[in-house]
């Protein structure tokens, strides 16, 4: 990720997509690059203001559970990490709700869009369709 | 700023520029010049790989990620030669009269529409898929309709040759889907319509249209633009809108036209893609055959 929108926030925004989709934890370091990979390519033509504050929102969910648990998002438990992104997701704060919608996306993109994750998702869409499936 | 002139400019090669493009190449022979700008690209057959990530970066605006102003939520509408009726699921329905009666567009009846859309799908294929092709999980989706007291209808898709690779929202890979790109805008190209790809209208002006000609990014899929990249003045005695339900009112807004359209930019309507997850004792796929074969219409069911 050096050199990457990401690569500033890299472990923060590794930690945030493993608790959106606990089985990343188990990813190896050439799957995280992979997962990045993604997500860099989908904010690759996205707008420089966007891509800002994407960065920026992921660093404000680093430091926000300062408030609530006295420690950063890196330094909570899985299930306090949880607990925290379940309530900014339903945050009273329309814009903290919309970012992590879109962050949350992000890292489902990145996580399924691998192809290493359809076996893991019994996907098998084959352009040949029906003749490899019966 | 390049100028062209033409008799008739259609912005869009979708559902609706390219069946007004293959209706109107007929003019191309009395010697009118017809003109189809479209703003995505021309695909080989080869290149419909029916892999999600490329293809969708390929196929959809924003990847299907085009977010709305208040960022709430994201719209997925086709960007192709043929736009989006090479990405949809090849559902082809005649709108029911209560629509068209709500939308209240003077002379459009009903009836008529009724006649022209019967042709469309007897020129498209349009057809219920036969019961062999059916996948689990719209016959499971048929059951839990039945189970709930509603009653499913089959769509009539607009596929020739389906092999049910699942794909179609990726633009078949198997070229079965019988959209504009497969049937309207070949006819109109043969009969010597001009479809311009990667060409973005910008604004429309007295008796003329503004377009961006794109260059072909490195690395994408598709064919360069049939013109060079630049902007153009497109002169055209008649301009034709069809750029969907986004880009049409979007295009009229930013060119300010001088008549007042009211309702322009009011009104849109779409259909939210919801996902319904269910655990059951053996798999149900929808990863073969027709992803949506199958609909519930509740405003019918209910006397809505």
């Amino acid at each position: 990720m050096a050199g990457s929108l990401l690569a500033p926030v890299e472990p923060l925004f590794r930690a945030l997509a493993a608790t959106v989709v606990p089985e990343a934890e188990r990813l190896d370091e050439k799957g995280w690059r992979d997962l990045g990979a993604l997500v860099e390519d989908a904010l690759s033509d996205r707008p420089a203001g966007m891509r800002r504050q994407l960065v920026m929102l992921i660093r404000l969910l680093g430091i926000l559970p300062l408030f609530r648990f006295g420690r950063t998002f890196g330094g909570l438990d899985a299930e306090r990490r949880l607990r925290f992104l379940e309530s900014i997701q339903e945050s009273p704060l329309l814009l903290l709700r919309r970012g992590f919608w879109g962050l949350r996306t992000l890292v489902l993109l990145g996580y399924y869009g691998r192809p290493e994750a359809r076996p893991e998702i019994g996907y098998r869409a084959d352009p040949r369709g029906w003749e490899v499936r019966r | 700023m390049i100028e062209k002139t033409c008799d008739v400019v259609i912005i869009g090669s979708g559902a609706g520029g390219g069946t007004v493009a293959k209706e109107l190449a007929p003019l191309v022979r009395e010697g009118l010049k017809v003109l189809v700008l479209e703003q995505g690209a021309r695909f080989r057959d080869d290149e419909f790989t029916g892999r999600e990530v490329e293809m969708a970066r390929e196929l959809y605006e924003d990847a299907g990620g085009f977010l709305t102003a208040d960022g709430t939520m994201t719209l997925a509408f086709g960007r192709a030669y043929g736009g989006s009726t090479v990405v949809y699921t090849g559902t082809s329905l005649i709108a029911p009269e209560r629509v068209i009666e709500h939308w209240g567009v003077p002379e459009l009846s009903h009836g008529d529409l009724e006649v022209r859309s019967r042709k469309y799908m007897e020129e498209n294929h349009v057809h219920l898929l036969e019961e062999g092709l059916l996948n689990d999980n719209n016959k499971l989706f048929v059951a839990g309709c039945q189970k709930a007291g509603y009653e499913a209808r089959q769509f009539p898709i607009n596929v020739k040759g389906c092999r049910g690779s699942s794909l179609c929202n990726l633009g078949c890979p198997n070229l079965a889907k019988q959209g504009t790109h497969r049937v309207q805008l070949p006819e109109a190209e043969r009969a010597g319509v001009l479809v311009v790809t990667r060409a973005s209208a910008l604004r429309i002006e007295d008796r003329a249209v503004v377009a961006r000609v794109a260059e072909k990014p490195d690395g994408a899929k598709g064919l360069p633009s049939e013109w060079a990249p630049g902007d153009y003045r497109i002169r055209a005695g008649i301009v034709i809108v069809a750029g969907g339900s986004i880009g049409s009112p979007a295009l009229l807004l930013r060119s300010g036209l001088p008549s007042p359209l009211p309702r322009l930019g009011e009104g849109f309507t779409c259909h939210p893609a919801h996902i319904l997850v269910g655990e059951h004792t053996r798999p149900i796929s929808n990863d073969v055959g027709h992803p949506k074969s199958f609909y519930l219409d509740r405003a019918v069911e209910e006397g809505r």
